[in-house]
């Protein structure tokens, strides 16, 4: 469904502009004909099973590829996602390492080094990305609707949805759009574009995995467009369990009583 | 007559603002704005050096503070600081002064402990910096606008 040279190392660089016009020209005259059926935004979330997820917990590798400092790094451990609560991860390479981010912050807790860093900062609230992202994408709208953007243009062919959203209009976002690919009820692509169409992410989400009827990807790469750089990220997810709770795993992180964080002014 | 009475009077009111803050934004926004620059106390230097121990299990991580600032401008967007500081002048230095520039908590997963500290302190400083400079280019940028208004209406 997507263009295959999309992630191709000559959509990259300088002729980025070209490729995102040829790209977006395929989709306006491939999938988004003149005939296109409007039957299906509707339902887009009306039978959604990732509504029915409440929480995630499963084992990732990310690999984030940072040109802007020259930096690639692997990170392999677990996570459990309470959605719209707390987040859990524990990064067992390239150290070990325990971070916890709810509505009272984020600690981080080192048990190696028996330390601890605490961030008392409630915007920190769900602030890893690539865990709600697992999430977001288990829902046809990627979560947009109730975060406030705007639908403005859809089109189908089949069983492929094209949604294009304007972002939420009190946000940082408000001038940006973001365009969704479904096939089905799965969501395949991601885009976000400032408002003159400069691309500013993109992901592509694999491999779905169809768990107690959500569908959830086990693979994505993300794309980051900024001035000084591209941020390439690619995550993987394994074991992936769907609404078990076992309060050892989300429950708040508690460090031994011996340690006691150290405040960071985030 | 009155509308132009008062039109007058609000013009010599934004005449005198205007020269009001040029004058505090020479004498003192921008030399205070370089002094953040120096370094708090002699021998250090704004870039952070790597942590005193470095990690036993990531040794590629790169200098944190070069990734806390190359965040910061990636991340953080003074634009809506420089809006403010043209519309409220001196009210908008002191939001960017005021503001808490918020790194992006997906990077500190994986890290080490002294390259977290150094990553969210350099981060935070080239946030806040830019939003500062941009707050102020806003103000000047209001003031010489009023300026160009007033003289254009004939009040030199």
């Amino acid at each position: 469904m997507l263009p295959k040279g999309a992630s191709s190392p000559r959509f990259r660089g300088a002729g980025r502009g070209t490729a995102w016009g040829v790209w977006l020209s395929l989709v306006a005259g491939c999938v988004l004909s003149p005939s296109a059926e409007a039957t299906a935004l509707p339902s887009l979330r009306a039978n959604a099973s990732g509504d029915r997820l409440s929480v995630l917990q499963g084992r990732f590798r990310r690999t984030l590829v940072d040109q802007a400092v020259c930096d690639t790094q692997t990170v392999v451990g677990s996570f459990a996602y309470v959605v719209h609560g707390r987040v859990r991860l524990t990064v067992e390479t390239p150290l070990r390492q325990e971070l916890c981010v709810d509505d009272q912050g984020l600690l981080i807790y080192y048990p190696d080094e028996q330390r601890a860093l605490q961030v008392l900062d409630p915007r920190q609230a769900l602030a890893f990305r690539f865990v709600q992202i697992a999430h977001r994408s288990s829902l046809p709208d990627f979560d947009l609707g109730a975060a406030g953007a705007t639908l403005i243009d859809y089109a189908s062919r089949g069983d492929t949805l094209e949604t294009r959203w304007a972002g939420p209009t009190s946000t940082p976002w408000r001038d940006q759009q973001f365009v969704l690919v479904a096939v089905g009820s799965r969501l395949v692509h991601a885009t976000q574009t400032l408002a003159d169409g400069t691309p500013v992410m993109d992901i592509e989400l694999l491999d779905h995995v169809v768990l107690d009827g959500i569908e959830i990807p086990q693979r994505f790469t993300l794309r980051e467009h900024g001035p000084s750089g591209e941020r390439i990220e690619v995550v993987q997810f394994w074991e992936l369990r769907v609404n078990q709770t076992s309060p050892d795993s989300i429950g708040p992180l508690n460090p031994p009583d011996a340690v006691k964080p150290v405040s960071v002014e985030w | 007559m009155r509308g132009a009475n008062t039109g007058s009077s609000a013009l010599a009111v934004r005449l005198v603002s205007a020269c009001i803050l040029v004058t505090f934004l020479g004498a003192f926004v921008l030399p205070l704005q370089a002094l953040a620059q120096l370094p708090s106390s002699p021998g250090q230097t704004q870039e952070q050096t790597p942590p005193a121990t470095p990690p036993a299990t990531d040794t590629s991580a790169p200098d944190p503070c070069t990734s806390g600032k190359t965040d910061a401008k990636h991340y953080n967007s003074p634009t809506g600081y420089m809006v403010f500081g043209f519309l409220c002048g001196i009210f908008g230095f002191i939001a960017a002064a005021a503001s808490s520039p918020e790194p992006p908590a997906d990077r500190v997963v994986g890290k080490d402990y002294q390259w977290v500290q150094a990553y969210t302190d350099c981060y935070r400083k080239q946030a806040k910096s830019a939003n500062q400079s941009a707050a102020c280019s806003g103000w000047a940028l209001g003031s010489a606008t009023t300026l160009a208004i007033y003289a254009a209406q004939g009040g030199f």
